[in-house]
């Protein structure tokens, strides 16, 4: 256990993120979603770091159920993953800009501009793409190696970017990183969460990626 | 423990030539991240660009500092014939655009339960061109329209893609703004525009423009130096307007009248015999008429129709004689001459023939008309031009004193919902939102077989498409150069500021060329903006990386020459104190007094509109900087008399209730010395009714909400002022 | 000793607000925080009427109460005469905005501080740029700033010359000069 950490965060990415049909029902296949949910469920209650296995005393209490974590119709919504034509509805509604109903994952618009004390024009501004945010997702990217897509070149604080790189953070065995990581950068969340949770029912199984990684967040900042 | 399923594909691809991390190699936190930031001295910017303001149709050219890729500073630039070295609020606050959350980051079509969806470029382009072709095939090319709200390369991509087509229907959003002015007066002159030269002038009246509302730099420049060489400055409004600080005198009218202070001021001069008989014999048509049409218009009736003293009347045209030829009466705009009242165009009309009384045309002090400057012809086969329509513009037979260049926009609207217009375009305009009645009009397109809106924010106007395109910002994208008229002629750039920020977006031209692909016209959009650009520039001896240099080149050997302007663009070649055109339309030869549509009657008013200065129409009350202005300072409340309001026992502060006949909204009211009894002014940037737009939604009240639909007979206006409201007070 | 000073031409003040927004651009201000705010006084009656428009900021007084009494010395003044703000001091106890006579100083939710204008020209001619963003950016030209000790400085002859007076007389010695 624990080697499956990395792949279940990037799996949530694929759900914020365009991917093709075939990648989706990979990754939502029965098996693979097993494979997810009970990675989701260790997170939730690993002492263990990312990526790392846990303790065998830790192996002997008893597994809690994901309904421990996250309210019943979240539980719900996760043991159904949307098929593909339904993430892409939902993509279409709700993953882009300017529509009431948009809830956009880029960090930047939901904190502050800069902290830098008189750097910029907007900098105590919330809510504005390409803040320090994505300034420092740029440049981290540019320090791993790592090349962001077309399609994100200016969203490198994109949820499905940010668990990509924890994704990778882990896979590199970078164990400490990544919890640093997860906890500095995943705060945003708790501002998402809430418009996900204006958008209703329709919105239930991203707010239930979003409330796992919080979950894990936690999880993980407790483990001092 | 399951095994893996599947293999992780992650989209994150190593740039090429990196090997794999060593473990902690480049990893770096937040915290430390920022410190090393906060550490580093101010960075330098890494560049500048200069481009041109998007906030008003002024587009002031500055030039903006870039740090992290992100804008920083902007100066307005010195050369630029209108900003002439300032930005106003708009300006500054505007460029927020650029990185709002309510941008639009894909294209979108409205789905059958009238919610819009996401679609990729590809669907959108062939869903369009296949409907325009249909339409073409069933209905020909008269069916298609397009609105835009000129931008430099808005209206040249806008116009060669509808020409290509073999549409003349190419609108801008003159019906709203100055169609009424520019027509009027190219039926007296025989051009659309003129330019009183405030800055050393004499005596100059303005009749419902404010230089300190509408912001344009370079006039509000001119009108303070009117004020330091002691010119006599008369502004004539309902409304103390902001430009009063500059003015010795202020004229309280009532709105909608002012023709009759025209035909009344020109009625003394006439009478005493004090005008420039030397240019109204030799440069002009048709006096006689007037002359003898003027007799009846004397101070004592002119005043009882606008309020304002015969001898004020009397003295104010004895005091422009005496100021002749350094005197003029200020073009005006959207308010008294633009597109108000069913009497615009006539009272531009009276207006021009006024000034021709003073023999003011072409003087220093007078009123110019400014030099201008244009790129030469393309040698390039790919830039030829389609062959333009032989069929007239939509509109023009109905309206036939409306400026064909502008079209009447409303008209063509209307002719969606007679089912003769089948597909509309929208490019930067918020047509449904300003331009008249927004439920008639919205109503109007639902009628449409095809209709599409491109913009960078959602409007009234794309909310009521079938498809809308996410346009880059102006901060975005580079433009076609604009060539600006003035004293001296200048051409300016609106270069890439920043990167594009919506991978999705695309800019005007890209668009277009899209569009012209999907509709079988591909083959006029051989080029891209940049070629076009540098083309067009090197007809004139300069080249697209020289103006990007340096933003904006100015031509001083094409200065303008003060000189007595004796040749005319008309008929006859005179200023016409008659128009055959204007008969034929149903007016008399020379202009006479013409009603307004409606007069409030006792306890009733006229619901007048403005703009503030720190707003431009709609285009920008969602942005934050400049909505909290309006927030902290209430400027979204109405006007109302101070005297009108005791006696209705409101006092400042109180909400009122505003009804018309199409609508009934409450909001707080500004109790005030500075408006004219029978008038309730609305500040014409509120009431935004898209909740997409989070910053403006529901704030105030959108004065078109009340304006019921009108097109000013023969002009093309669209009456924005010809309204009747009544008002109470709420919980009385 | 230079101490430097501002000086306000309300009878060119169209109330556009321009400085205010350029001012929270160079500032990097939320949009709903100020460092300038107006206040319009309508006088006489229709259609005998006066509207003047007055921008305020901080006046940098010379007897600057804030200055008194601020309970960490967070907010002192230069040797330039520039009332300035130490950040890190501040411990957002808001004393200074209870006192400040002219309502300039304004709390910024986000770090706590109780901010003013600072005079940003002095820095700007460190980093090179001409002078304060709100007298940049004023279409009509109404600000000057510049040295109040230098009698020849533009400053310091404009206020001769125009008859400029602080707007609350001798009351805290401010440093910005009005025509009105």
């Amino acid at each position: 256990m624990g080697s499956n950490d990395a792949l279940v965060f990037s799996t949530m990415a694929k759900y914020f993120s365009p991917t093709t049909e075939s990648d989706w029902v990979e990754a939502t296949c029965p098996s693979a979603w097993a494979s997810f949910l009970d990675g989701v469920r260790q997170l939730l209650q690993d002492d263990a770091g990312l990526g790392q296995a846990t303790t065998p005393a830790h192996h002997m209490h008893a597994r809690k159920p994901l309904q421990t974590f996250l309210a019943n119709d979240e539980v719900n919504a996760l043991f159904t993953p949307p098929t593909f034509a339904e993430k892409q509805a939902f993509a279409a509604k709700h993953l882009i800009g300017g529509l009431p109903v948009s809830a956009v994952p880029v960090e930047s618009l939901y904190v502050q501009w800069t902290s830098k004390p008189n750097a910029t024009t907007f900098a105590q501004k919330e809510g504005l793409y390409i803040s320090d945010a994505a300034l420092y997702m740029q440049a981290l990217l540019d320090r791993m190696g790592f090349e962001v897509p077309e399609e994100f070149a200016s969203y490198p604080d994109h949820l499905s970017i940010e668990l990509e790189l924890l994704s990778a953070l882990i896979d590199e065995g970078l164990v400490e990183e990544a919890r640093m990581f997860l906890i500095e950068r995943f705060a945003w969340l708790t501002t998402y969460r809430l418009q996900l949770v204006g958008l209703g029912k329709e919105a239930l199984f991203a707010l239930a990626l979003v409330d796992a990684i919080l979950g894990i967040r936690a999880q993980q900042a407790d483990r001092a | 423990m399951t095994e893996h399923a599947i293999t992780r594909r992650s989209f994150l691809a190593r740039s090429a030539g990196t090997c794999a991390v060593v473990a902690g190699s480049g990893f770096i936190g937040f915290s430390a991240w920022e410190q090393a930031r906060a550490n580093d001295a101010a960075p330098a910017p890494e560049k500048t660009a200069h481009s041109l303001c998007n906030s008003c149709s002024s587009k002031c050219g500055f030039t903006a500092q870039v740090t992290d890729g992100r804008i920083g500073i902007m100066i307005g630039d010195k050369d630029h014939p209108l900003c002439d070295g300032t930005l106003c609020a708009r300006g500054y606050g505007y460029a927020s655009i650029a990185y709002s959350k309510d941008r639009l980051t894909n294209p979108l079509k409205k789905n059958d339960a009238g919610e819009f969806e996401a679609i990729t470029w590809d669907q959108a382009f062939s869903e369009i061109g296949e409907k325009v072709q249909d339409i073409l095939k069933t209905s020909g090319p008269a069916a298609l329209a397009m609105i835009q709200d000129p931008r430099p390369s808005g209206s040249f991509y806008t116009k060669r893609f509808m020409h290509a087509l073999g549409s003349a229907n190419v609108y801008t959003h003159g019906v709203s703004c100055n169609m009424s002015k520019n027509s009027g007066m190219t039926q007296a002159l025989g051009v659309a525009d003129f330019t009183s030269d405030v800055a050393n002038t004499d005596m100059v009246m303005f009749i419902g423009r404010s230089y300190a509302d509408g912001i344009r730099p370079s006039s509000l420049h001119a009108l303070q130096k009117a004020r330091e060489r002691g010119a006599h400055i008369v502004i004539v409004d309902p409304r103390y307007n902001s430009s009063c600080l500059y003015a010795d005198e202020w004229v309280p009218i009532k709105p909608a009248t002012d023709l009759a202070l025209i035909l009344g001021m020109a009625h003394v001069l006439v009478e005493q015999d004090t005008y420039d008989h030397d240019y109204v014999e030799n440069y002009t048509v048709g006096f006689e008429d007037w002359a003898e049409r003027l007799k009846e218009y004397t101070p004592q009736w002119a005043s009882e129709i606008c309020g304002v003293p015969a001898e004020t009347i009397e003295r104010l045209a004895n005091e422009m004689w005496e100021a002749a030829p350094k005197a003029s009466i200020e073009q005006g705009w959207r308010a008294a001459t633009g597109c108000s009242h069913q009497n615009s165009g006539e009272t531009a009309r009276a207006l021009c023939l006024f000034n021709t009384l003073l023999g003011c045309w072409g003087l220093e002090g007078g009123a110019f008309f400014p030099a201008s400057m244009s790129a030469g012809k393309l040698e390039d086969e790919r830039f030829a031009a389609p062959e333009a329509p032989t069929e007239k513009i939509l509109g023009q037979a109905e309206f036939p004193l409306s400026s064909g260049g502008m079209g009447v926009a409303t008209y063509a609207l209307q002719q969606v919902a007679e089912g003769n217009v089948k597909g509309v375009f929208f490019y930067q305009s918020n047509c449904v939102g300003g331009y008249s009645n927004p439920a008639t009009l919205a109503k109007f397109l639902e009628s449409a077989e095809l209709s599409v809106a491109i913009d960078v924010q959602m409007t009234e106007t794309c909310y009521a498409c079938q498809y809308v395109l996410p346009d880059t910002s102006y901060l975005e994208r580079l433009e076609v150069p604009e060539f600006v008229g003035g004293v001296i002629p200048a051409v300016s750039l609106r270069d890439r500021v920043i990167d594009k920020i919506h991978p999705e977006t695309k800019p005007v031209d890209e668009i277009f060329v899209g569009l012209a692909d999907a509709c079988g016209v591909g083959e006029y959009f051989q080029f891209t903006v940049d070629e076009l650009a540098d083309a067009q520039l090197k007809t004139i001896g300069l080249s697209l990386d020289e103006l990007r240099e340096k933003g904006t080149i100015t031509f001083p050997e094409k200065q303008l020459v003060y000189e007595l302007k004796t040749k005319w663009k008309t008929p006859s070649e005179k200023v016409q104190f008659t128009s055959e055109a204007c008969e034929n339309a149903g007016f008399p030869a020379s202009p006479g007094w013409l009603e307004p549509l409606v007069m409030p009657k006792e306890g009733e008013f006229r619901l007048i509109g403005g703009k503030q200065n720190i707003h431009a129409h709609t285009q920008t009350v969602n942005i934050e900087s400049l909505m909290a202005i309006t927030k902290q300072y209430g400027l979204d409340r109405v006007w109302m008399n101070a005297q009108v309001a005791a006696d209705m026992g409101i006092e400042d502060g109180d909400e009122i209730e505003i009804t018309s006949s199409e609508f009934s909204g409450k909001t707080r009211v500004k109790v005030t010395e500075r408006l004219e009894p029978t008038s309730i002014y609305l500040p014409s940037h509120y009431g935004r009714m898209i909740p997409e737009q989070q910053t403006s939604y529901g704030v105030g009240l959108s004065q078109m909400d009340f304006v019921p639909f009108h097109i000013e007979p023969g002009y093309g206006g669209t009456m924005s002022q010809e309204v009747i409201v009544t008002v109470s007070k709420v919980g009385a | 000793m230079t101490r430097y000073g501002m000086l306000i031409d309300t009878t060119n003040c169209i109330g556009c607000y321009a400085c205010r927004v350029a001012c929270q651009r160079k500032n990097g201000l939320d949009p709903e925080m100020d460092y300038i705010t107006y206040e319009e006084r309508e006088t006489g009656t229709f259609p005998m009427v006066h509207v003047e428009s007055i921008p305020m900021q901080c006046m940098h007084c010379e007897d600057a109460p804030c200055v008194k009494v601020c309970p960490t010395g967070a907010t002192y003044t230069t040797d330039d005469g520039i009332v300035r703000v130490d950040e890190s001091r501040c411990i957002g106890c808001k004393y200074c905005m209870a006192a400040c006579p002219y309502q300039v100083r304004v709390h910024n939710p986000q770090t706590g501080v109780v901010e003013k204008c600072r005079l940003c020209a002095a820095d700007a001619y460190e980093s090179g740029t001409e002078t304060c963003s709100c007298v940049e950016a004023c279409i009509t030209g109404c600000r000057i700033f510049g040295d109040l000790d230098d009698p020849e400085s533009e400053l310091s002859k404009a206020i001769v010359k125009k008859n400029a007076l602080p707007l609350a007389g001798d009351l805290t010695k401010a440093k910005i000069f009005y025509v009105r």
